[in-house]
């Protein structure tokens, strides 16, 4: 009995411990870059830059118990030299708490890069991606990337 | 036999784990994916989609005088590499009647000079890799021998196509 009692009150500690927040992401990117993507047809070069429609990923911060920052990278590959990726918050979702920043786009590399913070629960924070570098210097082929958010 | 200490105790334990569940199976890190693809591009245009040439004209003793025309161009988009241009007519030439056809190079390729067009394609400019460029300077010739005759006006579609090389 003692034993049991003891382990009961183990896993009540446990879950009444603070833990950082729960972040849940929706919606991937993918484009097509094509003749049409030229700037004025045969004799131009690619438009250097592609952007996603606003709100093609959605976040959603719960289980927060205060402040928080949003944090992304790039992971993994093959991915052009010459492109770079960028982020924005197009939204501020909802929720109960604060959200903050990122409203400019900013470059995700391959080390964490604050997007964004705020405190406690928002639901449905639209992001856009955004390509740029893009030319007929980028060689035909299928480009990927994982993008890591993190919340802290 | 019943045991209400044993019952709480186990209520209190599933409790416990149930309460444990959502951040077990959340956490603070989510990922997505971006993908892009580029395709093989290969543009070519003409900067007007006829040309007129009319062969009229000898010096006495000599063939008659070639007609040439130099009032077009081309402008051309690949990102692709070891690309070549060639050319085609839809229909064969009337005998003693030649068209020929000698396309500017764009930088870094090589210009095969004036050449005759048939049906089959013959290569305009070879060594062209990932460029844009435009006003590249297409010169048309047609000659004539004596022997052909007077050659009723005809046209001809000349079919210009970036392919490998």
């Amino acid at each position: 009995m003692k034993t049991l009692f003891r382990n009961i009150l183990s896993l009540l500690a446990l879950s009444s411990t603070d833990h950082a927040a729960d972040l849940v992401s929706n919606g991937d990117w993918a484009e097509t870059i094509t003749a049409s993507n030229l700037v004025s047809g045969a004799g131009s070069n690619l438009q250097s830059q592609l952007q996603s429609m606003a709100g093609v990923t959605a976040l959603t911060i719960s289980n927060a118990p205060g402040s928080w920052t949003l944090r992304a990278r790039r992971s993994g590959g093959p991915w052009s030299g010459a492109v770079s990726l960028f982020v924005k918050r197009t939204s501020a979702g909802s929720g109960s708490g604060s959200i903050a920043g990122g409203d400019s786009f900013v470059e995700v590399t391959g080390s964490d890069v604050e997007i964004f913070n705020g405190s406690e629960a928002r639901s449905n924070v639209a992001l856009q991606f955004k390509l740029t570098g893009l030319s007929v210097g980028v060689s035909p082929a299928s480009y990927l990337s994982s993008i890591v958010f993190t919340v802290q | 036999m019943f045991n209400p200490t044993k019952f709480l105790a186990a209520a209190i334990l599933t409790a416990g784990i149930l309460s444990l569940s959502p951040s077990a199976l959340a956490g603070p890190t989510a990922t997505q994916t971006v993908t892009y693809e580029v395709t093989a591009i290969n543009e070519l245009t003409v900067s007007a989609p006829t040309v007129s040439l009319t062969v009229n004209a000898a010096t006495a003793g000599s063939a008659p005088t070639s007609a040439t025309d130099a009032s077009t161009s081309y402008a051309i988009t690949t990102n692709e590499s070891a690309r070549k241009i060639t050319g085609s007519i839809n229909t064969n030439m009337p005998a003693g009647v030649t068209l020929s056809a000698s396309l500017a190079a764009p930088t870094g390729g090589t210009s095969g000079g004036a050449l005759a067009l048939s049906t089959t394609a013959v290569d305009l400019v070879t060594g062209i890799a990932t460029l844009n460029e435009t006003g590249k300077t297409i010169t048309y010739s047609l000659a004539a021998t004596a022997a052909a005759g007077v050659v009723t006006s005809a046209s001809k579609t000349v079919t210009l196509t970036v392919t490998a090389q």
